[in-house]
């Protein structure tokens, strides 16, 4: 129990919290009385009256009001919605990388994972998780007990790392399983083609999901600073063998990891996804406040 | 191509190119593993990247190997004589023509040094710095210039050949002649084998001596030279003279005042000079009379006296040494000084010869019975008639002359008056005496026929006679009332039969002032260099008093006036003692050889003639050496005259010569002595060592494409291996080169980015 616990890192968990995670889209509340239907507007509850000022919305005006009084009021709600949120954990063996002084993205991926759902607990909303590789491992329905982290951060401790990945079908599957639109989180090193990768977010979205990838990577597969004569052996395919001087390598490799990020990101962007990378040598804490704070911002 | 390794053992380490393809393997087998997630960028990053991967390793491996076979290379010293490397990686050859002024001025100590070291260690210096294929010629500056040696092509291996022969060119006691020396450097230049180099360099090493340099600027014909030399060349004056003010004193001369007789008291006079910028106090001046019987021996044997003399700065002093010769034959005389910064000028040696009296016939033409009316009264109590008197006069009249009296018997006849001979073949025997080394004095006077004398006596230039009698005498005698007073005009200083009276000016003013009434006119050939005028008479057509003229080994002087007092005023009371002097130093003159052929300079050869067979050989004793044989030679002719010489000069001091005369000629030519003595001085000019400035010598030789260096101190004493190789230098720049290039591609690869 100690072991899973750990994913719930009080020193990182309080760094995030009093931040709201919310979602983007409206979606169809759970919790009656707190959560107005994505049917009827962005507002839940109303709030208060103020007056009007050149650039509010005129369809806000509260013509009842104006009928009496003669002045132009705005009618406020405070906004509230039914939340699920989705964690989907990629649990292939090339999670396993873990650089000198560094934590596997694996193990940094349970934390970001155990984290948000904690969060999410918080404010009474419902988590979901399901870890996969190149096919879905495990599965746990979404609840909104904030008990049901315990088993959540339990399934991950349990999860072994040692197939490879294939996104794209997970994805797909995954879109045609959660019958509710929610908050899609995908935390993984995307360690797939990018087109394969981008064809399963499209479906996601096709669903009308809210998506939002964490792209976690080891520092040394963004800088490869390595020096020595190195013989590398796949993580993911163990007979895939190459003995090479990395400095001679280094600007090629990096050409081609940049080109790939660079594709993910774009394709995130066409497809209204946010993407969030993350090393393992960064700050958890700090690293999810600014996405919060920043998802915040574009609501 | 002729390839050759100084160190060729070296080159076994050329396997040592091996290393970095061993140290490619060997790290080939060392890597770490690691196990990598992002692997399909990886390998996609490779397979795009491997053959140029390869291509790059390949390049640097190479370029490591080659960099470790060069370093080899350059550490074994290739150097090839013809080669496309000498075409490929050097420059155009260079030719070196070195000119080391070598004249004793040279090896004065300088502080430590002397300018001729200096100036060898400049010539180590470039002969050092030249390359393989570059050539050396080495030359003196000197009286006598000498190719020492020419068009050396220059090799590792020859360097120290030709500093060999640079280190056996040694400072010489010779003076300096710049203009002949300059004239040997252009004639180097213009020779068909130079003329084929086109980077020559000219190097002229000197003290900058001020004399001969001065008196060569302002030669024409050499400033000539020297353009022609500038214009051909990149001529560099190399200026190795003194630095500091040495002290040097130097023997100018040794001077005697006439013929030396055997017991009575010589002066000799010795001068010297203080040619340094300080005073010097306290120099003992030596002096050494040795006889000529055996060679002088390196001890110096013989000394005399000491005197302690101060000069001033720049000035001289004469100082007088006496000695009463007890025998007769050759002697030298020498003066030496204590040591000085130049040691060369130190000494001086003077050959005399001890005579035991000089014999003089006087034929008197106009002989009287009276006291003092004959022609040579007065002549012979001028010479004097005591028995100690080194001149031994006896006058006889033409009448009384017998057929016994051979002119051979005497040193020097003088003929007073003289109308003729009565026999004809005294002209010959005169003729034969005076080439034989006789001194004849001829007075003229009323007695003489102008065509008898013309005919018999001057002969169309041929004869003893200096000069034709041209009519008539002019003027009239000194009885006549009307007479005309003549006075010498043009006398000539430099002339040695003068020397005592230039050397006292009131005699010289009473020589000039006598009257004269009464004279021949006498036309002299100016074209005969045997001829000279003496001293003139202020007549307007300046006719001679006294003339001069060497005839075979002897020497005729005419006087064209009387011995007696008809036709002037010499034995007045006011100018008696003028011919008292005239009289004996004419006649000492005339019994001296008419060439000093015993007292030469360093370099000149010694040389001597006999009119008669004298032996097959001759023995020369060298100053400090063994004796060696010189053979005598005959005429071209097969006859007289004997010639014995000696070139080997260049050493001063005493040389001695002794011949193995047969008894018979030995008798027949009455020779009392079979040795002779020679000496060889330097030239006490070159021991003036006061210097020209840079600005100076360039002012003389503005216009003239020349370049200055001065005092080059480097000193390098470089024999043997020398430590420069032909190659080395560009192997090292292709290391270089190489070495940047790996730097810079293994960065441009990626292994230094980090």
């Amino acid at each position: 129990m100690e072991d899973y616990l750990k994913y719930l890192n009080p020193k990182v968990l309080n760094k995030i919290n009093g931040l709201e995670l919310k979602a983007r889209l409206i979606v169809e509340g759970y919790i009656s009385g707190l959560h107005k239907s994505p049917f009827h507007g962005f507002s839940v509850e109303f709030a208060q009256h103020r007056e009007y000022v050149p650039g509010d919305d005129i369809r806000y005006i509260d013509w009842k009001v104006y009928g009496r009084s003669n002045r132009y009021y705005i009618k406020e709600y405070e906004e509230e919605t039914s939340l699920t949120a989705y964690l989907l954990l990629d649990t292939s063996s090339s999670m396993q990388y873990a650089s000198e002084g560094c934590m596997s993205k694996y193990d940094y991926a349970c934390h970001i994972a155990a984290s948000i759902a904690y969060l999410v607990f918080q404010q009474q909303d419902m988590v979901g998780l399901c870890t996969f590789d190149n096919k879905i491992q495990k599965v746990l329905p979404s609840s909104s007990n904030p008990a049901y982290l315990g088993d959540i951060v339990k399934t991950m401790a349990e999860t072994s790392t040692n197939e490879k990945t294939d996104i794209s079908e997970v994805l797909k599957y995954v879109g045609e399983r959660l019958k509710k639109r929610g908050l899609v989180i995908i935390i993984s090193d995307f360690m797939d083609e990018a087109d394969n990768v981008l064809a399963g977010l499209r479906h996601l979205r096709h669903r009308k999901h809210d998506v939002v990838i964490m792209h976690v990577l080891d520092p040394d597969e963004l800088n490869f600073p390595l020096q020595k004569l190195t013989q590398f052996e796949g993580l993911e395919d163990i007979n895939s063998k190459v003995v090479i001087n990395p400095r001679a390598i280094r600007n090629a490799y990096l050409e081609e990891i940049n080109k790939f990020i660079s594709n993910l990101k774009s394709g995130c962007v066409a497809n209204r996804i946010d993407y969030q990378q993350i090393t393992t040598d960064q700050n958890l804490g700090v690293a999810l406040s600014a996405y919060l704070a920043n998802r915040s911002g574009r609501r | 191509m002729n390839l050759h390794f100084i160190h060729a053992n070296v080159l076994y380490f050329a396997a040592a190119g091996m290393i970095p393809i061993i140290i490619h393997l060997i790290f080939r087998k060392r890597y770490k593993k690691i196990q990598w997630a992002a692997m399909k960028f990886l390998l996609a990053a490779y397979k795009k990247n491997k053959r140029s991967l390869l291509v790059e390793n390949l390049l640097l491996l190479l370029i490591r190997i080659l960099i470790i076979i060069l370093l080899v290379l350059m550490f074994a010293r290739p150097t090839a004589n013809e080669s496309f490397l000498s075409k490929g990686f050097t420059r155009l050859t260079d030719h070196y023509i070195v000119l080391l002024d070598n004249s004793f001025s040279m090896s004065v100590r300088d502080g430590n040094t002397s300018p001729f070291e200096r100036a060898k260690d400049h010539i180590r210096k470039i002969i050092k710095n030249a390359k393989s294929g570059d050539s050396v010629t080495l030359t003196t500056l000197n009286e006598q210039p000498k190719v020492i040696d020419a068009f050396h092509e220059v090799s590792p291996a020859e360097k120290g050949t030709i500093i060999q022969q640079m280190e056996s060119i040694k400072p010489s006691e010779m003076g300096t002649d710049v203009i002949n020396s300059t004239n040997v450097l252009l004639k180097l230049i213009e020779s068909p084998e130079y003329t084929k180099y086109k980077n020559k360099k000219v190097f002229i090493l000197t003290d900058l001596q001020r004399k001969p340099w001065t008196e060569a600027c302002k030669n024409h014909g050499f400033l000539e030279v020297l353009e022609k030399i500038g214009d051909r060349t990149q001529l560099t004056m190399v200026d190795v003279g003194i630095t500091s003010d040495p002290a040097n004193l130097t023997v100018q001369s040794i001077e005697t005042d006439g013929v030396i007789g055997v017991g009575g008291l010589t002066r000799f006079v010795a001068t010297i000079r203080n040619n340094s910028s300080k005073n010097a106090e306290g120099i003992a001046v030596n002096f050494f009379v040795r006889s000529g019987e055996k060679p002088i021996t390196k001890e110096k044997t013989g000394k005399q006296g000491t005197e302690y003399i101060s000069i001033s700065a720049g000035e001289q002093q004469r100082i007088p040494f006496f000695y009463n010769f007890a025998r007769m034959g050759s002697h030298s005389i020498t003066v030496d000084l204590t040591g000085d910064n130049l040691i060369a000028d130190n000494e001086k040696h003077l050959i005399v010869k001890v005579v035991k009296s000089i014999r003089v016939l006087v034929i008197d033409g106009d002989g009287k019975e009276e006291a003092f009316e004959s022609e040579t009264d007065h002549l012979m109590a001028a010479i004097g008639q005591t028995d100690d008197n080194i001149i031994q006069a006896k006058a006889v009249g033409i009448g009384n002359l017998s057929s016994n009296t051979k002119f051979k018997d005497y040193d020097v006849i003088i003929l007073a008056n003289l109308q003729t001979f009565d026999d004809e073949r005294r002209f010959e025997e005169l003729q034969e005496f005076v080439r034989k080394g006789g001194g004849l004095f001829i007075w003229l006077g009323d007695k003489v026929p102008v065509e008898y004398y013309n005919t018999e006596f001057y002969g169309d230039g041929l004869g003893i006679l200096p000069g034709k009698l041209d009519g008539n005498p002019i003027g009239k005698a000194s009885d006549k009332e009307d007479k005309t007073t003549f006075k010498l005009d043009e006398v000539k200083k430099d002339h040695k039969v003068l020397k005592y009276f230039v050397n006292n000016k009131d005699l010289l003013e009473d020589f000039r002032n006598y009257f004269t009434y009464k004279f021949f006119p006498v036309k002299i050939d100016p074209d005969d260099e045997n001829v000279s005028v003496i001293a003139a008479f202020d007549h307007p057509q300046k006719y001679p008093a006294l003339i001069e003229r060497i005839y075979g080994r002897g020497k005729i002087i005419l006087s064209t006036t009387t011995a007696d007092k008809q036709w002037n005023n010499l034995h007045s009371d006011r100018f008696g003692y003028v011919f008292l002097i005239m009289i004996h130093e004419f006649i000492q003159y005339l019994v001296s050889p008419p060439v000093d052929e015993n007292n030469i300079f360093v370099g000149t050869p010694i040389v001597k003639k006999f009119p008669y067979y004298i032996g097959e050989d001759a023995e020369v004793t060298a100053p400090q050496k063994s004796p060696i044989k010189k053979g005598i030679y005959a005429s071209d002719k097969g006859g007289p005259p004997y010639k014995v010489e000696y070139t080997d000069t260049l050493k001063s001091g005493v040389y001695h010569l002794k011949f193995n005369i047969p008894e018979q000629v030995m008798k027949e030519q009455e020779i009392l002595e079979t040795t002779e003595l020679f000496a060889v001085n330097v030239n006490p000019e070159e021991g003036n060592i006061h210097r020209l400035s840079q600005n100076e010598i360039l002012a003389m030789l503005d216009g003239i494409k020349i370049s200055f260096k001065t005092n080059v101190k480097e000193k390098n004493s470089l024999m043997g291996p020398l430590s420069d190789s032909e190659y080395w230098k560009p192997i090292l720049l292709l290391i270089l080169l190489l070495s940047l290039m790996e730097t810079f591609m293994a960065m441009w690869f990626g292994r230094y980015d980090k």
